[in-house]
């Protein structure tokens, strides 16, 4: 099965299936997302972990149906949301799927807030248009969204504007922003990327106490693997434009399977590791998506790279773990009897000291 | 001195090359006010060591790294290179010196001139201080080799057709092309994914052992300053909050702000979202217009007391080569690193 169903699971509020996401460009046709499918249940959050060009961002766009002209999605990929698929609403009922249903938290707080608007302003028109509702219960409800995401004296916040208050503050406003009209599904660009990291931990703290309190789904992006592990209940690994590997996140942390997983873990600089120890780094780059390699994306960099893995782009196919998914022929941590090795990710780091 | 002391320093030490004593930056504000966005800090550099400097947006370590560089001038204090006072010097005197003084920057795409192709870049120093024109090539072409790239392939292609590591190389050729006695290296990695960051690092920690040069590491990144580093200062709003080396810093944490820092670094965690954690409280940066007397992290630290309020903690020596500037340091607890 070359997907990241999950079947078993109840209440399952998205479905992205075969979805690809390609951009003309004058190198070619550039294929940013190439072949996602996942399940999300109500109330679950997902983290996607990749680096630049992986194609994280793309995909949550084209799942939030906010792509630039330029962009496009093969019929054959679909969104579905509760059934619905996203992509062939009208644009007026996009307006109204937008708020109510699906909301996003982007990197830059700054670029999201209208500089020339109050942070009131903000809270209450989306409020106003989706929900209808008079203008003194859309300021009460602003005033308590303002307490709930933890900014002090909101009274006196919801009539400022929006230079007026720091990074940390704003990130809180756009949060607030995205949830006014009580989402379902909240998705979180590097919501933390732009942020010192003592108000990096409000935020993801902010941001788990409010998806559990209101049970709302979350995709949360990060290029940080400690960042996402803190957050989610499954972990998808994204490299070229797919998915490497999917599992819930203690298993995924316990049990790496897929090479590039393992690398990446490795090359962090983590507190853990001593003092002065030479980082395993990934040699080379990432796949050109204009002309990606007709095998495993990640082969060219693998360190257990044969030659079969150049053949052909191996299937999402789950290991002893029925939903642990991962898109590798030479899987680590895999006995000869087909069960798994567990390894503590910590020690399991095997580095030489410079 | 009513700063935050000096007790640090390493008088006794023939090997200190860099000398920062009472730095203060100073810069403008609106209504003929003035941010200090450096308070009177003193530190010094062994010859060849890397001093990790660390801590958020707003707490002076990229102004203190321009300041030792004269870019611009602190506003009062000594920086001293070996015996030379260098905020004495002024034009001539000043331009002569800088070749011992390097900076690699953050962005590593912006900060080199994409009409210029790589060869231009790395021997623009070399021209400006008279090599001999028959050197030069195979200087350039050494610089290139040491920092990994190809020197034919490399040297006549633009700044554009390279990615943010390989740009960031060409940055590290170009800094080291000169043999600088000090490199200044302000979030050299942060803009690189952490595949790439990985290769940076371990690029950096040979040029140091090739060149024998001397680095300050400026950054917001725990991991990353603990990995390259032998001793650290921890800094917050323009004062140092602890100096040690990476082994203690992490072991015994002993300000408050340090050990913060350490909490909210995201760490692996594999058993997901913990509902239950503690919340931090939400926290705000004070106005460095208007910094909180006496000790400037006492508005956000869980230990203050009335002295915290009324009087500037000195940086005193907790265990051997451990300061803080605390009035109530945390001593031996260490925060577990798992």
């Amino acid at each position: 099965m070359n997907t990241a169903e999950t079947a078993d699971r109840q209440d399952v509020l998205l479905q992205v299936r075969d979805l690809r996401t390609q951009f003309r460009t004058p190198l070619g046709m550039l294929r940013a997302v190439d072949g996602v499918s996942f399940d999300l249940a109500a109330g679950e959050t997902f983290g996607i972990v990749g680096e630049s060009g992986s194609g994280k961002s793309v995909l949550v766009r084209t799942i939030m149906n906010l792509l630039p002209s330029n962009a496009h999605v093969p019929s054959s990929g679909k969104v579905l949301y509760r059934g619905q698929n996203v992509h062939t609403l009208s644009p007026l009922d996009a307006k109204h799927f937008w708020g109510p249903e699906m909301a996003m938290v982007f990197q830059d707080p700054m670029t999201a807030l209208n500089p020339v608007k109050k942070v009131g302003e903000h809270l209450t028109e989306s409020m106003r248009y989706h929900l209808k509702v008079s203008r003194k219960v859309a300021a009460s409800r602003a005033l308590s969204l303002m307490r709930e995401v933890g900014i002090p004296e909101p009274e006196r916040r919801l009539e400022q504007y929006p230079h007026e208050l720091s990074g940390g503050m704003r990130q809180r406003v756009v949060i607030a922003m995205a949830l006014a009209c009580e989402p379902k599904l909240l998705i979180a660009d590097e919501p933390t990327t732009a942020l010192d990291v003592t108000v990096q931990r409000q935020i993801l703290d902010l941001l788990v106490r409010l998806q559990a309190d209101r049970d709302m789904a979350m995709i949360l992006i990060s290029h940080d693997l400690g960042v996402v592990s803190g957050v989610s209940d499954r972990v998808a690994v994204m490299y070229g434009g797919h998915f490497l590997e999917v599992a819930d996140t203690r298993e995924l942390f316990t049990h790496v399977h897929h090479p590039y997983t393992e690398a990446l873990l490795r090359s962090m600089p983590r507190l853990e590791l001593p003092t002065g120890v030479r980082l395993s780094a990934i040699a080379g780059r990432p796949p050109d998506m204009t002309a990606p390699p007709p095998g495993c994306r990640f082969a060219a960099r693998c360190e257990y790279a044969q030659h079969d893995c150049e053949a052909a782009i191996p299937s999402l196919r789950p290991g002893p773990e029925p939903t642990h998914l991962f898109r590798c022929l030479f899987p680590l941590r895999i006995a000869d009897d087909g069960s798994a090795v567990t390894t503590d990710p910590a020690s399991d780091t095997q580095q030489v000291t410079a | 001195m009513a700063g935050i002391g000096t007790a640090h320093l390493r008088d006794a030490d023939d090997r200190v090359l860099v000398r920062v004593e009472n730095l203060v930056v100073e810069f403008p504000a609106k209504g003929g006010q003035k941010v200090q966005a450096v308070s009177d800090i003193s530190f010094d550099i062994l010859d060849g060591e890397t001093l990790g400097m660390v801590g958020e947006s707003g707490c002076g370590k990229s102004t203190t790294g321009r300041a030792m560089l004269q870019l611009p001038p602190p506003t009062s204090g000594s920086v001293r290179l070996d015996d030379v006072e260098l905020t004495a010097l002024s034009g001539d005197d000043l331009r002569k010196i800088r070749p011992k003084l390097q900076m690699i920057f953050q962005d590593p795409i912006s900060s080199l001139n994409e009409r210029r192709t790589v060869y231009d870049v790395v021997s623009e120093g070399l021209k400006i201080w008279d090599w001999p024109s028959a050197d030069i090539p195979r200087r350039v072409s050494e610089l290139l080799e040491a920092v990994g790239l190809d020197p034919q392939a490399v040297k006549d292609r633009y700044p554009r057709s390279f990615s943010g590591g390989q740009c960031q190389r060409i940055c590290i050729a170009r800094a080291l092309v000169l043999d600088p006695k000090v490199v200044i290296c302000d979030e050299p990695v942060s803009a690189l994914d952490v595949s790439v960051q990985a290769q940076i690092l371990n690029l950096l920690r040979d040029m140091r052992e090739r060149y024998g040069v001397t680095l300050v590491f400026i950054t917001h990144d725990l991991g990353v300053v603990k990995n390259i580093s032998d001793r650290i200062i921890v800094m917050y709003l323009g004062r140092i909050c602890e100096v040690a080396t990476p082994d203690d810093l992490f072991a015994t944490p002993a300000h408050p702000y340090t050990r913060l820092l350490m909490e909210s670094v995201p760490r692996i965690e594999t058993d997901g979202p913990d509902e239950e954690r503690q919340a931090l409280p939400p926290a705000e940066l004070p106005s460095p217009m208007n910094p909180p007397s006496g000790c400037r992290f006492r508005t956000r630290c869980e230990f203050k007391q009335e002295i915290c309020e009324t009087t500037i903690p000195e940086l005193v020596e907790v265990t051997p080569g451990h300061f803080t500037a605390c009035h109530f340091p945390v001593l031996d607890d260490p925060i577990p690193l798992r």
